[in-house]
């Protein structure tokens, strides 16, 4: 009696563990990607579509230079089947989260590693010694290439060929999405280009080198900076220049991010006359911004407003 | 200390085993996805990008009023170089060269040199050579790095003369594998130390050997806000060496070859939502006890000790730190210590403010005041500058 007992709830046992099982391996069929930031995380949902299940290490509305890493993290690249990083020093705290997270799979050189710059033509790359005076500058180049939006196609081909170095059976499937995504991409620049005519040969004054790619994009041209140097706040000597040069050359617009403090382009702002936009670096800067697309739907608009 | 070589080596040898499958398992990865050109057949020699990330930081403090005392009032404390870099796709290693300043004289002095093996199975890594043992947040936290220009008492008093405990040995800790998205660790650290117990160290003729487990949680609260829990314990245990004048109510003579634990807890909560603003609140509990193996009295009768472990001392701190301004940084110190053998009570008020300049250099103010038995009243004032060159790696959290 006993012992039919004990097979009973030896088979319902054996049966749970299989179910259990049945689930992970079910949920394991989906790609495990982990990007620094939303905007590749973004790319890369377009490119992997139901085969991935992406997580984005940074939100968008916080400044990837200043981020404290979390051993949250570690867990999150520890089961990551690919990791994606903006690279160029921007994303530079998620080495000792690589180093934490103790998956080979995506270790630098591992097939299941990608530094999503591989391939852009790189602005602001610093010629002759490069040290510290320069501020937190970015020896290999200007890391926010992401918000040039050719470079969108870019980035999506090395996921596209990434993810097919992971799972190399659905290599025709990040094809075709790769395909849709850039002339789905090709379309919206011609759009975009068209309704930024007006932005063509337009001298701005920036809070940080965030705009470099952007402004490339549409032909505009940033003057000055709001930040003395990359990461060093400025000084009351460097806000009354600004403000002199603005009205000087009737600079007519100031660009800020939404993570800097406000007050500053807003004294300047006040100061000169000029009109201060605050727009979206990365997506998800703004609850509306849910995709790469998005986010420059919403910079143009906001520019629109001028 | 003969019984402890052949589990030494045996732990080396199981590292090199785990970490020759790791390294098997990762080259054929390597061969799937094209390849890496073997080190043996690179045609770039001498690059300078091949050489490790070096860093220095310089830590000189101003100590107002210290010379009435007979200590120096300004000194570089020290300047400490690092050196990182990979070994090879598995492995890293890490040095910290401090140059530190005592009584006028500079000396050189590893702080720390290990090798970390970074993915073996089962989620876990090990380190073997000299590092800083773990004991909460601060106390792992280089010198110069640290939220205060000076060290809590309990680090003064119960972790060596240079206010944190290094050792030679191996460390193994192991990520455990739970379906949540908090951080889980155990760790195993085995091997010897020279610098334990603060002032008692000065009376270790040898080496002492320990064993240590810490298990380490970090739990996300929210986007921005994290907690640390986490807890150790250790044993350390001299060789014939350490002999300690010890008084207490039934003994009054000279104890021999302790053997020493420490038992830790700590917490630490942190919320930093951007680059403006930040709150940490830590909390550090430290307690040792100590039992002689044997003890001789004033006529040179020694005897076996089987007493029960005894409270030796006690310690801890808390601290806050909140950052109203992006370069502004205010803060607050409380520590505690009670000395088992003295029944002498310590405790410490510190207050800090802190400027950044950049975010490479560093301006510290920082006014203490510590009273013994609720009596003597001391004060003390700091002014620390803190610089740093080149890619330190930050600290992982």
């Amino acid at each position: 009696m006993i012992s039919t007992r004990l097979k009973k709830m030896r088979f319902q046992f054996l049966l749970f563990l299989f179910c259990v099982f049945s689930v992970s391996e079910m949920n394991a069929k989906a790609l495990r990607v982990v990007t620094t930031t939303e905007d590749i995380a973004s790319i890369a949902r377009f490119i992997g579509k139901d085969r991935v299940e992406v997580t984005a290490l940074v939100r968008g509305a916080q400044d990837p230079h200043y981020i404290q890493v979390r051993p949250s993290d570690m867990i999150k690249v520890s089961r990551a089947d690919l990791l994606v990083i903006v690279g160029l020093g921007l994303d530079g705290w998620i080495l000792p989260v690589i180093d934490g997270a103790r998956n080979p799979g995506v270790r630098i050189g591992a097939r299941g590693f990608l530094d999503a710059s591989s391939g852009i033509e790189l602005l602001e790359v610093p010629t002759g010694k490069v040290d510290r005076s320069l501020g937190d500058v970015h020896p290999q180049g200007n890391p926010h290439y992401w918000l040039d939006p050719s470079n969108g196609k870019i980035i999506a081909k090395n996921i596209m060929e990434s993810l097919s170095l992971v799972q190399p059976s659905e290599r025709e499937f990040f094809k075709e999405n790769f395909e849709e995504f850039s002339k789905k991409l090709d379309q919206a620049i011609i759009h975009w280009k068209e309704e930024l005519a007006f932005f063509k040969g337009k001298q701005v004054i920036t809070y940080h080198t965030t705009w470099s790619y952007f402004l490339k994009a549409f032909g505009a041209n940033a003057r000055n900076y709001v930040e003395i140097r990359a990461g060093v706040p400025a000084s009351p000597k460097h806000l009354q220049e600004l403000i002199s040069q603005i009205k000087k050359e009737k600079i007519d617009l100031i660009i800020t991010e939404p993570y800097f403090d406000i007050r500053l382009p807003e004294k300047i702002a006040a100061s000169s006359q000029a009109r201060l936009r605050v727009l979206a670096p990365s997506v998800g800067a703004f609850a509306q911004i849910k995709d790469y697309f998005d986010l420059f739907e919403y910079n143009i608009q906001e520019l629109l407003r001028l | 200390m003969s019984s402890t070589r052949p589990q030494f080596v045996f732990v080396i040898l199981v590292l090199h085993l785990f970490s020759l499958s790791s390294l098997f398992s990762q080259e054929s990865q390597l061969e799937k996805s094209g390849g890496t050109t073997p080190f043996w057949r690179s045609t770039s020699f001498g690059s300078q990008a091949l050489n490790p990330d070096i860093s220095l930081i310089g830590d000189f403090l101003i100590r107002p009023g210290a010379r009435d005392s007979g200590v120096n009032a300004f000194s570089l404390r020290e300047a400490e170089l690092g050196l990182q870099a990979a070994v090879d796709p598995y492995s890293r290693a890490d040095i910290f060269l401090a140059v530190e300043e005592e009584e006028g004289k500079f000396h050189v002095d590893i702080e720390e040199a290990f090798l970390t093996f970074l993915a073996l199975p089962f989620k876990s890594q090990a380190k073997a050579g000299r590092f800083i043992m773990d004991f909460g947040r601060s106390h792992r936290t280089h010198s110069p790095e640290r939220d205060f220009s000076d060290n809590p008492l309990a680090f003064e008093k119960l972790l060596g003369v240079e206010n944190s405990m290094k050792s030679n040995g191996l460390s193994f800790n192991l990520l455990v594998p739970l379906p949540v998205s908090s951080y889980h660790e155990v760790r195993a650290e085995a091997g010897e130390t020279k610098t334990s117990f603060g002032e008692e160290s000065e009376a270790i003729k040898s080496n002492e050997r320990f064993i240590y487990a810490r298990e380490k949680n970090f739990f996300p609260l929210g986007e921005n806000l994290n907690l640390e829990l986490s807890g150790g314990f250790g044993r350390w245990q001299t060789d014939g060496g350490i002999e300690k004048v010890k008084s207490t109510s039934t003994f009054e003579g000279r104890a021999h070859d302790l053997i020493r634990s420490i038992a830790t807890g700590d917490f630490t909560l942190k919320w930093k939502p951007n680059a403006y603003r930040s709150f940490l609140l830590e909390g550090n509990l430290l307690y040792t006890f100590s039992r002689p193996l044997a003890e001789e009295n004033e006529n040179g009768e020694k005897k076996i000790k089987h007493a029960v472990n005894e409270v030796q001392t006690q310690g801890g701190f808390i601290q806050l730190q909140v950052q109203p301004l992006r370069r502004w940084y205010l803060g607050s110190r409380i520590d505690y210590l009670l000395n088992g053998d003295s029944q002498k009570e310590e405790r410490q008020y510190v207050g800090i403010l802190t400027f950044f300049p950049s975010e490479f250099s560093r301006l510290r103010f920082q006014w203490n005041r510590k009273d013994t038995d609720g009596e003597e009243r001391s004060h003390r004032f700091f002014i620390q500058l803190t610089w740093a060159l080149g890619p330190h790696r930050p600290h992982p959290f």
